[in-house]
């Protein structure tokens, strides 16, 4: 392709950019070439030839990427003219952002473009085209199985003396199991037909009593010993987890939800301690037994043997299909059970709003429709393994009737004692059930090893590196805070901050303002460092936050939500939750200063009051002062202010206001508000827009400018007249 | 908004409308910017058209946007505005709504909780990831599914009844 493009160039130009698009000129999937050139942009058809659509560099004014759903556009603007220049997939969006950034830039320097796009980061594995969990992280598949065995190893190993007395105990339970049928061949052949008598009679029932009780023994002993093996293991990895769910990055909960985390931390881990139970009390042993049985059956008569194992090929295919078709089916009927559950629980936890809008039919109706496909599913899962169970034991079964028949033959030809035929009745009877088991094997290690996988995904996920030995430890910082350039989305291409500018004194209010979704609490998020600017860089005292140690850099940080979110604990236990070792005075004097201390000492049980679930037993306005006390307590040298939106009666409002102004008091702080009135405190007020720095000054400043923010202070006004008006 | 009655602001007419598809004309002028006038007294400049039911009812309630993204106002049956407005509103929103149909599916394989998939759409053919395959698929009742991939690409499927066997058979295991 570069040679195409390279024959048609002018003498003087040459090639800068050459890249595909997944969109063709018609609008389908296929490629098409986007080419900069020094002196020109082209585009041309896959396989060259003639471009498509040609522009001279200095005709394009701009070009602009245009977001659409599904799919991005190139626009460019050429003398006052719009044309579209290429499509792309979202796959390749972020391309031709940069490729429209780098024209622009060099639109505006008069100079030839220049392109690196060899930065973008890879979500695919270059070793198998496997999409990575993470952008830049280890491909699961090609560390695969024996990497996760490595890891389950780690856990396993301390154990060893465990491991090896189940591995003993498992050889001597087969043993055991494998010596029976033989005796009650010893005691057909020896005593009922033979000249053995009552001695060797009891003797060999003793025996078999001995061997029963023995196996009995081992086998208890083997399964509690890997019960216990399996739920420590686990506990093991679970609290590992749990540590690294803690340490794990913002923006790794956005992309994770909750509730797959919480999966993880319960049923993954469930699943991975039956599996190391069914490994030791099933699957190991009832290997064992076959290879044993076999054998012994083989020794006896081989050709006999050879007949018996005929249904066996039949028997672990048709339980393979069953258990395949059987699994879709009842995992069909879990889907649909949590859906029928997550309606009922949707509904009745809503259900003032239900009966206030008397909808109860319509959701009694939609209930009905869940339950109906549970019915359904049900119906045919159970009714399907109804049918599989007795066709797979008649299989099973057959085994034996031919034994019958043919064995029975070679009895009567004596080629074989009675004996021998009741040993192999004996063997066969031990030897159907573990096939079945062991055809579910596979299936049951994969799950065992997407479970471990997806426990060791979060472990290996992006954590928040506390300690990083190369940043800088933050004593006593002085708060000086300032934002160059600052770009950032959560989403990449959907920019939110887009150049923030801005410089904080130490010890300044800033009260953030600006309509809901410009930046106020982003800026907020980046200032916390729970994301990581894109481009630009925001400094503490001159520090790129980046280089600062991030244990050092919250800590010197204090919030107060917007949502106040108490613990399920007392108050006093709220209010020393940054800082445990706090002792009572300080707690009661945090209260005191956060006009807390009031209504707290108004509650029966004081500073012991049990909060309840999220602070459910407390109030909105109690609720905030509490977290002002924890904040407060926690004295941060940099303080944000998340005003709640929840409105509080105005003596409540007050006494706020008047312990936000205690806490406020020297701390560099940053305060969202939604009423303006909240920000007569601040220093200075930023006003935001489109993601940028609108206004910056004093409220005087500012009302004099005439600009945003005293269009936003009029409107207040007015509404606030109104309430005043409506009483 | 006078401001010493300041009760006449709170009843405010609502900023948006419904639009008489009659009077409403969409073109694209000479600078290739799309273009639209209401009525002939009104008229807005880089106009978005976008779908106020993308998904249930694509081909009713569409609304115009103006440069900043502002809703200039919906029609509710855009097959009573003039063909070449009819047209060009078309041909916009097949521009915006890149869904392509899936018509087959070649191959699909489960690995470590992504779903790869190789389809054939009535765009071409296609490769996609999804993850989280129970999040990223919506079930837009009749059979229509709307699958999302790890780029934020959309696939629909019409009727998952109407495909073959084979890719039914794909389906049912992520479905």
């Amino acid at each position: 392709m570069r040679r195409n493009v390279e024959a048609i160039l002018r003498p003087s130009e040459s090639l800068i950019l050459l890249t595909d698009t997944d969109i063709t000129s018609e609008g389908g999937y296929g490629r098409r070439w986007l080419a900069v050139t020094s002196q020109r942009l082209m585009t041309f058809p896959d396989g060259g030839g003639k471009p498509d659509a040609g522009f001279a560099l200095e005709e394009i004014e701009k070009v602009t990427p245009v977001n659409l759903v599904g799919q991005m556009a190139l626009e460019a603007e050429s003398e006052g003219r719009k044309v579209e220049l290429l499509r792309c997939s979202n796959s390749l969006s972020s391309r031709f952002a940069r490729v429209a950034k780098s024209l622009n830039e060099a639109h505006k320097e008069e100079r030839p473009p220049e392109f690196d796009l060899e930065e973008e980061e890879t979500r695919i594995c270059p070793n198998c085209g496997r999409l990575l969990p993470e952008k830049g992280s280890f491909c699961p598949a090609c560390l695969k199985k024996t990497r996760v065995l490595a890891r389950f190893w780690k856990y396993l190993s301390p154990h060893w003396p465990k491991l090896a007395l189940v591995s003993v105990l498992i050889v001597a339970t087969t043993a055991i199991n494998l010596v029976p049928p033989y005796m009650i061949k010893i005691l057909v052949d020896d005593v009922l037909q033979g000249e053995g008598g009552t001695d060797l009679l009891l003797l060999l029932v003793l025996g078999l009593a001995g061997l029963r009780v023995a196996s009995m023994g081992a086998g208890i002993a083997r399964g509690r010993v890997t019960a216990w093996l399996g739920a420590q293991i686990v506990h093991e990895l679970r609290f590992d987890l749990y540590q690294s769910i803690q340490s794990l990055s913002l923006r790794r909960y956005d992309k994770t939800q909750t509730g797959s985390l919480m999966a993880r931390l319960t049923s993954d881990t469930q699943r991975l301690n039956w599996f190391f139970i069914d490994v030791g009390t099933f699957f190991v042993p009832n290997l064992l037994q076959l290879v044993g049985i076999c054998l012994v059956l083989f020794l006896m008569d081989w050709r006999l043997a050879l007949l018996v194992l005929v249904p066996t090929p039949a028997v672990v295919l048709l339980t393979m299909w069953f258990y395949r078709r059987l699994h879709s089916l009842y995992h069909g009927l879990w889907q649909r059970s949590a859906k029928m559950r997550s309606t009922a629980q949707d509904t009745i936890s809503g259900i003032r709003v239900v009966k206030a809008f008397t909808q109860e039919p319509e959701e009694i109706d939609r209930f009905g429709d869940k339950s109906l496909d549970v019915y359904r599913a049900s119906g045919t899962a159970e009714s399907t393994w109804a049918t599989s169970y007795p066709l797979i034991s008649f299989l099973t079964m057959s085994g034996s009737l031919l034994l019958w028949y043919f064995g029975g033959m070679r009895v009567i030809g004596e080629q074989i004692s009675l004996g021998e035929l009741m040993a192999f009745f004996g063997y066969i009877g031990m030897f159907y059930g573990p096939i079945q088991m062991l055809t579910r094997m596979t299936d049951w290690i994969n799950r065992a090893f997407t479970s471990a996988q997806r426990l060791f995904e979060i472990t290996d996920a992006d954590q928040e590196v506390y300690e990083d030995p190369d940043a800088q430890p933050l004593d006593d910082p002085e708060g000086a805070f300032s934002f160059e350039d600052v770009h950032f989305g959560y989403v990449k291409d959907k920019p939110v901050l887009k150049g923030m500018d801005v410089e904080v004194e130490p010890g300044e209010m800033v009260g953030l303002v600006g309509k809901s979704g410009v930046g106020k609490t982003t800026m907020i998020n980046l200032i916390c460092r729970f994301y990581d600017v894109d481009e630009g860089r925001i400094t503490l005292d001159g520090t790129d936050i980046r280089d600062i140690r991030l244990r050092d850099l919250r800590r010197h940080i204090g919030i107060v939500p917007q949502e106040s979110f108490l613990f399920n604990g007392t108050i006093a236990e709220n209010i020393r939750y940054a800082n445990p070792d706090a002792d009572r005075d300080d707690v009661i004097e945090a209260a005191i200063a956060a006009n807390a201390h009031g209504f707290i000492m108004r509650f029966p049980d004081g500073y012991d009051t049990r909060v309840g679930e999220r602070g459910a037993r407390l109030s909105g306005g109690e609720k905030q002062r509490i977290s002002i006390a924890r904040a407060i307590l926690h004295d941060p040298k940099i303080l944000i202010l998340d005003e709640a939106t929840s409105l509080v009666d105005t003596e409540t409002e007050s006494l706020i206001q008047e312990a936000l102004a205690r806490l406020v008091k020297n701390r560099t702080t940053f305060a969202i508000a939604h009423r303006l009135s909240t920000l007569k405190n601040a220093s200075r007020l930023l006003v935001i827009e489109d993601g940028k720095r609108a206004e910056f000054g004093t409220h005087v400043e500012l009302l004099a400018k005439e600009g945003t923010y005293h269009k936003l202070v009029q409107m207040q006004s007015k509404l606030s007249a109104i309430k005043a008006v409506d009483g | 908004m006078g401001s010493e009655d300041v009760k006449e602001m709170t009843v405010r007419e609502p900023e948006y409308e419904f639009l008489d598809p009659g009077e409403v004309r969409l073109f694209t002028d000479d600078s290739g910017r799309i273009r639209l006038t209401v009525s002939e007294d009104r008229c807005y400049l880089d106009v978005k058209v976008v779908r106020a039911f993308p998904l249930s009812l694509p081909d009713r309630y569409l609304g115009f946007l103006n440069s900043k993204d502002r809703v200039i106002g919906l029609v509710r049956d855009p097959e009573e505005m003039d063909q070449d407005s009819r047209r060009l509103a078309r041909e916009r929103l097949q521009r915006r709504y890149f869904t392509p149909d899936i018509e087959r599916i070649e191959d699909m394989k489960e690995e470590f909780g992504a779903v790869y998939f190789r389809v054939e759409t009535d765009h071409g053919k296609r490769r996609f990831v999804v993850k989280g395959i129970r999040d990223s698929l919506v079930d837009l009742g009749d059979g229509e599914l709307l699958m999302m991939d790890v780029d934020g690409n959309r696939y629909r499927v019409r009727d998952w009844k109407d495909l073959d066997r084979r890719s039914q058979g794909f389906l049912e295991r992520v479905v």
